[in-house]
């Protein structure tokens, strides 16, 4: 008797192995925190300009400071829209090395900042606190995508491919490759064939020339004979 | 024996008349020349000299350039063929969507 089966939908993270449960939610939760820690800085950053609108209208800074948040939401979220997984993976690689990058080059501007995290007005006479901050936001919005994103790819790989080669296109390639090996053989034909009939031409011009050397050869011998013996 | 080694070797056989039978040829063909006067003589044995060679060979200039032919509109079509090919194999995406995979048939077959 067959069995009944259920048709019903279930999610692929019921399959996870138990590492890869803890490491999906490691991903999750530190893409959660830098993206909110971008949203954080962000809102910590329009306070301290001075601005008395945002001083005045907190909601305004909020939605402002979101923006951060979102930009690294959106910037995971793109590859959604790729139709295959070979360029989401190009993607995923190409965000992962900008920001490895980016990284690097904010420990550099880190490292540089003679007072740490808490940067001093005094100390910054050629403007770098203001590349230090839009360093570490990048750093946080980035990350916080490429933590996202390598939680997606865990969770993609425990889901059915949808993408296989297509099938035709070996068979096209055998097709062409043997027309080419054809088209190989038949121009090798050609030449042979050709220098068949250039060389025949020249034999046969050859052969005329010399009938015709003999013939003034066989001339002259036959006058020769007649202005001795005359008709005789 | 291939071909190309044949069709090189039916060259290469070209110039071998020296058969007692074209040599007879040549003889009649100079002393019938010789009574001509020049001119005729130089023509009579341009042309009769030309049928002498022509008849030597073991392929004719004629065949030869039927087949140069043949291989020519055979390479034309090869061409054409590959140029469709070409086109075919460039509509054709790289990969398909696979339909015979569910997310159903995997979760059974985690079961």
């Amino acid at each position: 008797m067959k069995k009944n089966k259920k048709k019903r939908y279930q999610s692929p993270h019921k399959n996870f192995r138990l590492q890869d449960k803890v490491v999906s939610v490691a991903l999750l939760v530190g893409a959660a925190v830098m993206l909110f820690a971008s949203g954080a800085n962000m809102y910590a950053q329009l306070l301290d300009s001075g601005n008395i609108a945002y001083h005045n209208n907190k909601i305004l800074a909020v939605a402002i400071s979101a923006l951060s948040a979102c930009s690294g939401l959106a910037i995971k979220a793109l590859p959604l829209t790729f139709t295959y997984q070979q360029t989401k993976n190009l993607y995923y690689k190409a965000l992962f090395s900008v920001t490895s990058i980016v990284i690097v080059i904010w420990l550099y501007f880190q490292s540089q900042s003679t007072t740490g995290f808490s940067i001093n007005d005094a100390l910054d006479p050629d403007g770098s606190k203001a590349t230090l901050a839009f360093m570490v936001l990048l750093v946080e919005v980035l990350l916080g995508s490429s933590l996202f994103c390598g939680w997606q790819i865990l969770h993609d790989s425990y889901r059915p491919r949808k993408q296989k080669d297509n099938p035709v296109l070996p068979v096209i390639d055998e097709e062409i490759a043997a027309l080419q090996d054809q088209l190989t053989d038949v121009n090798q034909d050609i030449e042979v064939t050709t220098n068949a009939i250039a060389l025949y031409e020249s034999q046969r011009e050859a052969f005329i020339n010399q009938l015709l050397d003999k013939l003034k050869l066989f001339k002259a011998r036959h006058s020769a004979i007649h202005s001795l013996f005359g008709d005789e | 024996m291939t071909r190309k080694t044949a069709l090189t070797k039916q060259a290469s056989n070209q110039g071998n008349l020296a058969t007692k039978e074209v040599e007879a040829e040549i003889k009649t063909l100079l002393k019938a020349a010789a009574i001509m006067p020049d001119g005729e003589a130089e023509a009579h044995v341009r042309q009769q000299s030309g049928h002498i060679f022509d008849k030597a060979q073991p392929v004719s200039l004629e065949a030869l350039k039927l087949r140069l032919e043949a291989l020519q509109a055979q390479q034309a079509t090869i061409k054409s063929d590959l140029v469709d090919k070409r086109n075919e194999r460039k509509k054709q995406s790289r990969f398909i969507s696979d339909n015979t995979v569910t997310e159903e048939d995997n979760i059974d077959e985690e079961e």
